[in-house]
C-alpha cells in the first residue's frame, strides 16, 4: 500500500451536511434509501425523529461524503429545528405530486420550510424535489405552478422524481453535489 | 454446634476398665460438656455397650452424681462435681502431659503453647505452664490465658483449664501456621469433623432430614459455626441446631418450595421468635464470621446462600468474569462504564440456569450489593505485587463508586421503571381481567372498583389492602392489588406477589388463568420475553379452551412485534393466530373488543392501514362507548397523516365523551399544527384556557404556541408566571429552557435544565431534560459534557415507562447528535 497516497486521499475528502425537509408521508426517507441504496419498501414506515445516511461520491478527484439529515416532518421537536439545521450546506425540500389533499398540503408547505432553512442556513443552495411522480400523469402535470415558485423562493432548480421508479434522482443529486463543490 | 468434649485418650484405650474407671469417664464427659446424650457414650470413641453404660448411669443417679433431666439427655450435678474432682485428684497425680512438638515451641507464641496444651491435655493448671518444659514467665502468661479466655478458646474451672469448642475450631487453625506435616493436620481436622458428623446423624434421624442437598448444607454451615459463642444466650443446643437447619433448608435451590418461619417453628418445636432472632444475628448482624447471602423474592420469603457455597461460588465466578470483560472492553474502546449492562449479562446467565428464574427479580436487586462487596474485598487485599493483583485491583477499583453511586437516585427512577430497561404495555389490556373477579369486588369493595374505573389508582391500591386484610383468605383480592399495581407501573412489585400466586394453586386454580395472564403481562414490561412466552406456554397447555390463555400468548408475540425483544421469533409469529383464537373463544364483548382492538395494534405495527382501521371500526361497532378504542384509532391516523379524518373523528369524539373535553381539544390543536394552521390551533388552546384559565397544563400549552408563532416573550412569561406559582416543580424550568432552546441560548437554557434536575430528579420528563442538557453542551462545544448528559439521557428514556413512539424518538435524537458529535 502506498502510505503517501493513502494521505492523499484521506485530505480531500469533504463533508457536506445536507438537510432534507418537507411534510410527513411525501417521500423524504423513500428518495434518500433510492439514491443512497437503491431500495424502495412500498410499506409507509414513518421517520421517528430524524436519521441520518451518508453517501460517498467523487467529484474532480475529491472524495465527497454527504450527510442526508432526513428530519421527520410531523415532530413538535420546535426547539431543536436551530440544532438541526446548523452547519448545513445544502437543503432539499421534498413535496409530493400526489393529487390529493396530502399532495396539496405539502405544497402549500413548501414556503414554511424554505422560510425555516432561510432562518436557520442563511443562503445556502436548496432544491426542490416533486416527488411521486409514479402515482400521477406526468403528461397531465401543470409544470407552471412550481416553476413561479422556484423563482420566487429563488431555488437552486427543482426535479420531478420518483422514489419508487427512480426517476430524476441522479440528475437532481448529481446538480446538488456540482453545486456544493462550487 | 459444640463439639463433645471427650476425655483423652489415655482414659479410655487399652485399660482394663474398673468401676472408678468408668464412673469417671461418665462424670468427666459431662463434667466438660453442658450435657450429654446416650449416644454420645455408646459412639466413638467411647463406644460403651448399653448394659454397662446403663449400669454406670443407673449407679451415679442413685447417688445423685447425674441428672436424667430429660428423656436420653444427661446432666452433672453439684455433687458429681464434687465426686468427679475426687476421682481426678487421684487420677492426676498419675497423669503424664503431652507438651508441644518443637516446631510449635520453637517460636515464642505463648498463646499457641496454652491452646495446644488444653486441647492435647484435657485438663491444664497454671503450673504445668509455669514449670519446665514450657516455662512461660508470669506475666507473659497471665496476659496470654486472659486473652484465651476472652475469646471463649479456653475455659476456667477450678483454676484449671480446658479448651472450648471455639477453641479447637481455633486449634485447627493455628495448626496451619506451622510446618506440620499435611498428614498430621489432616488428622487433628478428621477429628473434629468426626465429632460434629456423629452428633449431625443423631440431629438427622431425630427430625427426619432426609434431604442430601439439605444435609450437605447443614453440615457445611455447622462445621464453620461453633454453638459455643452463642452458648450465653441460647443456652439449648437443640435449638441452634434447628437454626442452622432453617438456613440450610430455605436456598436457592430449593425454590420454588420454601418453609416459613411460623411453618418450621411449628413443625420443629422451636419459638418463632428465638428463630427469627438467631438469624437474624448470624445472617445480618454476623456474629460469625461467615457471610451468607440472601435472596427476596417476595415479602416474609428469604432464602439463604453462604460463601464460598456451590451457589455463591458460581455466581462469583460469572461476576467476575462479565466484570473482567466490560473493563477490558471498555478501556479498548474507550467507554465508561454501565452498571446496568453487567447486572443485565450476570442475569441473563445465571437465570434458569444457577437460580430459577422466579428469583430473577430478586437477584437483580441483590446484585449491585453483591458487586459492592466483591469489590471492597479486591480493595482489601492488600498488597499489589503480582500482575494478576495488579489486574484485580484495576478491573475493581471503580466498581464501588459505580455501583454505590446507583444508589438513591437511580432506585427512586426505578420506581418509574423498575428494569434496565423498559417498556411500556397498553394498560387498558388489564381490563380483560374484570369479568373474572369485578362480581367479587362490587360485592365487597365497590369504591375500590370505582376508584379503577376513575382511575384512581393510588387510592384504589389503599382500598384494597384493607379488603384483603378483611378477606385473607379471599385470593381474587390479592389479584385485584396486582392488576392496581401494574396500572401504578409497579410491576417488579406485582412479580413478588405473582410469585407465590403461580406457585401455591392447583392447576385446576380459578384465578390461575389470571395469574398467568399478569405475570406474562408484567415481565413482558421488563423485557423478560423468554419467560412471559414460556409461561404463556404453559398456560395453554394447562387452559387449552381458555380465551384468556390464547390472548396471553397473543400478546406475548404482539408486544414481540413491537419491542422486537427476540428479533427472530418476531419475523416468524405475530400472535395473530392466537388472538383469532382468544377473539372466538372470548364470551365476553368487552373482551372481544379489547382483543380485536390488540389484533388491529399489530396490523399498524405491521403497516397495514386500512385493516388496521377496518378491524378498530369493527371494535368500536361492538362496544360503541369504551374511549380507549378511538383513542387507539386516533393513533392510527396520526401514523398515517390522515389529519383531516382525525378532525373529524375528535369532533365526534367530543361528543361521546365530554369527560375529555380538554384531552380531545389539545390533541386537536395539535392536529391543526400539522396542517400548518397554526391560528385555527391557538384559537382551540385559547377556548380551553378562557373556560379554565388557573389549568397550568393549558396555561404551559399556550406558551408552546407563542413558540411557534415565534413570540419569544410571551412565551418566556408565562412560564416564568408559572415557576413564580410552583417554584419547586422541575418540569416549568425543563419548558422555559426549551423555549430558550428554540432562541438557540443555550447558555441560559442550561441554567434552567440543571435546575429541572436539582429539583425533579425522578421527573417523568426527566430523561428529555438529560437529552437536551447535552445538546445544549454540544451547542456550547463542550463535547465531553455533550456525550455525558446524551448517554445519561438515553439510559433514563430505556428505563421510563413512557410511549413506544415517544421513547424511540428520544433514543434517536441522541444518537444522531452523539454521531454528529463523533464524526465531527
Amino acid at each position: 500500500m502506498n502510505f503517501s497516497l493513502e494521505v492523499e486521499t484521506v485530505k480531500k475528502k469533504i463533508k457536506i451536511k445536507v438537510t432534507v425537509i418537507g411534510d410527513g408521508s411525501v417521500g423524504k426517507t423513500s428518495l434518500i434509501q433510492k439514491f443512497t441504496q437503491g431500495i424502495f419498501k412500498t410499506d409507509y414506515i414513518k421517520t421517528i425523529g430524524a436519521q441520518l445516511t451518508n453517501y460517498e461520491t467523487e467529484i474532480d478527484g475529491y472524495r465527497i461524503e454527504l450527510l442526508f439529515w432526513d428530519i421527520a416532518g410531523q415532530d413538535n421537536f420546535h426547539f431543536l429545528r436551530p440544532s438541526f439545521y446548523r452547519s448545513s450546506k445544502a437543503a432539499i425540500i421534498v413535496y409530493s405530486l400526489e393529487e390529493n389533499d396530502l399532495g396539496k398540503r405539502s405544497f402549500d408547505h413548501i414556503t414554511t420550510w424554505h422560510k425555516d432553512v432561510k432562518q436557520f442556513c442563511g443562503e445556502i443552495p436548496i432544491v426542490l424535489f416533486a416527488n411521486k411522480v409514479d402515482l400521477i400523469n406526468e403528461q397531465s402535470l401543470d409544470k407552471t405552478k412550481i416553476q413561479k415558485l422556484v423563482k420566487e423562493l429563488n431555488f437552486l432548480g427543482y426535479y420531478i422524481t420518483s422514489a419508487k421508479t427512480g426517476q430524476g434522482l441522479d440528475d437532481a443529486f448529481d446538480a446538488l453535489s456540482e453545486e456544493i463543490r462550487r | 454446634m459444640a463439639v463433645v468434649n471427650y476425655p483423652p485418650e489415655g482414659f479410655y484405650k487399652n485399660i482394663k476398665f474398673r468401676r472408678k474407671d468408668f464412673e469417671h469417664i461418665i462424670l468427666w464427659t459431662l463434667a466438660n460438656n453442658e450435657d450429654c446424650q446416650w449416644s454420645d457414650f455408646t459412639q466413638e470413641p467411647l463406644s460403651f455397650t448399653t448394659s454397662t453404660l446403663s449400669k454406670y448411669l443407673n449407679l451415679l443417679k442413685s447417688k445423685s452424681f447425674v441428672e436424667n433431666y430429660t428423656r436420653g439427655h444427661y446432666k452433672i450435678t453439684s455433687e458429681g462435681r464434687k465426686r468427679f474432682h475426687e476421682i481426678s485428684s487421684t487420677h492426676g497425680e498419675k497423669k503424664k502431659l503431652n507438651y508441644p512438638p518443637d516446631v510449635i515451641t520453637r517460636r515464642r507464641n505463648y498463646e499457641d503453647w496454652i491452646l495446644w496444651m488444653v486441647y492435647n491435655n484435657d485438663i491444664c493448671k497454671w503450673s504445668n505452664f509455669l514449670e519446665p518444659p514450657l516455662a512461660i514467665n508470669q506475666s507473659s502468661l497471665s496476659k496470654k490465658i486472659n486473652i484465651l479466655l476472652n475469646k471463649e478458646f479456653v475455659l476456667r474451672e477450678n483454676k484449671q483449664y480446658r479448651i472450648t469448642s471455639a477453641g479447637k475450631i481455633e486449634y485447627s487453625n493455628m495448626l496451619h501456621n506451622y510446618d506440620l506435616d499435611r498428614q498430621s493436620i489432616l488428622d487433628e481436622e478428621s477429628k473434629r469433623i468426626d465429632e460434629i458428623t456423629r452428633k449431625t446423624i443423631k440431629f438427622f434421624d431425630d427430625y427426619n432430614v432426609e434431604d442430601e442437598n439439605v444435609q450437605f448444607r447443614y453440615l457445611a454451615t455447622i462445621l464453620e459455626l461453633d454453638y459455643d459463642r452463642v452458648k450465653s444466650m441460647l443456652t439449648n443446643e437443640t435449638d441452634f441446631k434447628k437454626i442452622i437447619l432453617y438456613i440450610s433448608i430455605n436456598h436457592p435451590d430449593q425454590f420454588p418450595n420454601y418453609i416459613s418461619l411460623k411453618e418450621f417453628a411449628n413443625s420443629y418445636g422451636i419459638n418463632q421468635s428465638k428463630l427469627e432472632y438467631y438469624i437474624d444475628e448470624i445472617v445480618e448482624n454476623h456474629i460469625y464470621p461467615i457471610k451468607i447471602f440472601t435472596l427476596k423474592p417476595s415479602t416474609g420469603i428469604t432464602y439463604y446462600f453462604q460463601e464460598y457455597g456451590k451457589v455463591e461460588s458460581m455466581l462469583r465466578t460469572i461476576t467476575e468474569n462479565h466484570i473482567t470483560k466490560f473493563t477490558y472492553l471498555n478501556r479498548l474502546f474507550s467507554r465508561t462504564f454501565d452498571a446496568f449492562t453487567i447486572e443485565k449479562t450476570v442475569l441473563e446467565d445465571t437465570c434458569g440456569y444457577l437460580f430459577d428464574n422466579g428469583l430473577r427479580e430478586s437477584l437483580r436487586i441483590f446484585l449491585p450489593s453483591y458487586i459492592n462487596y466483591l469489590a471492597y474485598k479486591f480493595e482489601a487485599k492488600a498488597e499489589l505485587k503480582e500482575t494478576y493483583d495488579k489486574l484485580d485491583a484495576i478491573i475493581w477499583q471503580n466498581m464501588i463508586d459505580i455501583f454505590q453511586s446507583r444508589s438513591p437516585e437511580d432506585l427512586e427512577y426505578q420506581f418509574m421503571g423498575q428494569s434496565e430497561v423498559n417498556y411500556q404495555l397498553d394498560t387498558v389490556l388489564l381490563e380483560l381481567l374484570e369479568p373474572y373477579y369485578k362480581e367479587n369486588l362490587e360485592t365487597q369493595n365497590k369504591a375500590c372498583q370505582d376508584l379503577i374505573d376513575d382511575k384512581e389508582y393510588s387510592k384504589a391500591l389503599e382500598s384494597i389492602e384493607s379488603t384483603i386484610k378483611s378477606y385473607e383468605n379471599d385470593r381474587v383480592f390479592t389479584i385485584v392489588k396486582i392488576v392496581v399495581l401494574c396500572y401504578l407501573n409497579r410491576y417488579k412489585d406485582a412479580l413478588v406477589l405473582l410469585n407465590e400466586e403461580l406457585i401455591l394453586p392447583p392447576k385446576n386454580d380459578r384465578l390461575l388463568p389470571l395469574s398467568y395472564f399478569l405475570t406474562v403481562f408484567s415481565s413482558l414490561t421488563i423485557g423478560d420475553f423468554n419467560r412471559a412466552l414460556d409461561l404463556a406456554n404453559d398456560f395453554i397447555w394447562n387452559f387449552p379452551e381458555h380465551a384468556l390463555s390464547h390472548a396471553t400468548r397473543g400478546l406475548a408475540l404482539a408486544y414481540n412485534l413491537i419491542y422486537k425483544f427476540d428479533d427472530e421469533k418476531a419475523k416468524e409469529a405475530y400472535g395473530l393466530k392466537d388472538l383469532d383464537k382468544a377473539i372466538a373463544l372470548e364470551p365476553f364483548n368487552s373482551n372481544k373488543a379489547l382483543l380485536i382492538m390488540l389484533k388491529s395494534r399489530v396490523l399498524l405495527e405491521l403497516k397495514k392501514y386500512e385493516e388496521s382501521i377496518e378491524l378498530i371500526d369493527k371494535t368500536i361497532s361492538i362496544v360503541p362507548n369504551k374511549v380507549d378504542l378511538y383513542l387507539f384509532k386516533t393513533v392510527i391516523l396520526m401514523y398515517f397523516n390522515e389529519y383531516p379524518d382525525l378532525l373529524d373523528l375528535l369532533d365526534e369524539m367530543l361528543e361521546k365523551f365530554p369527560k375529555i373535553e380538554k384531552n380531545l381539544k389539545m390533541k386537536k390543536a395539535s392536529v391543526y399544527k400539522l396542517l400548518g394552521d397554526l391560528d385555527a390551533g391557538f384559537k382551540v388552546v385559547n377556548e380551553l384556557l378562557e373556560r379554565n384559565p388557573d389549568d397550568k397544563e393549558l396555561r404551559s400549552f399556550k406558551a408552546y404556541w407563542y413558540q411557534y408563532m415565534d413570540k419569544r416573550e410571551e412565551a418566556l412569561k408565562i412560564f416564568e408566571e408559572l415557576i413564580e406559582i410552583e417554584q419547586d416543580n422541575g418540569e416549568y424550568y425543563d419548558s422555559y429552557g426549551e423555549i430558550l432552546m428554540n432562541y438557540e441560548e443555550y447558555e441560559k437554557a442550561v441554567e434552567q435544565f440543571q435546575k429541572a434536575i436539582k429539583l425533579s430528579s425522578s421527573g417523568w420528563f426527566i430523561y428529555q431534560t438529560y437529552i437536551k442538557l447535552g445538546i445544549c453542551f454540544k451547542e456550547l462545544g463542550n463535547y465531553e459534557l455533550a456525550i455525558e448528559y446524551l448517554r445519561k439521557g438515553k439510559e433514563y428514556t430505556n428505563k421510563c415507562f413512557c410511549d413506544n413512539e415517544l421513547k424511540k424518538k428520544w433514543l434517536i435524537i441522541a444518537d444522531i447528535f452523539l454521531t454528529d458529535i463523533e464524526s465531527a
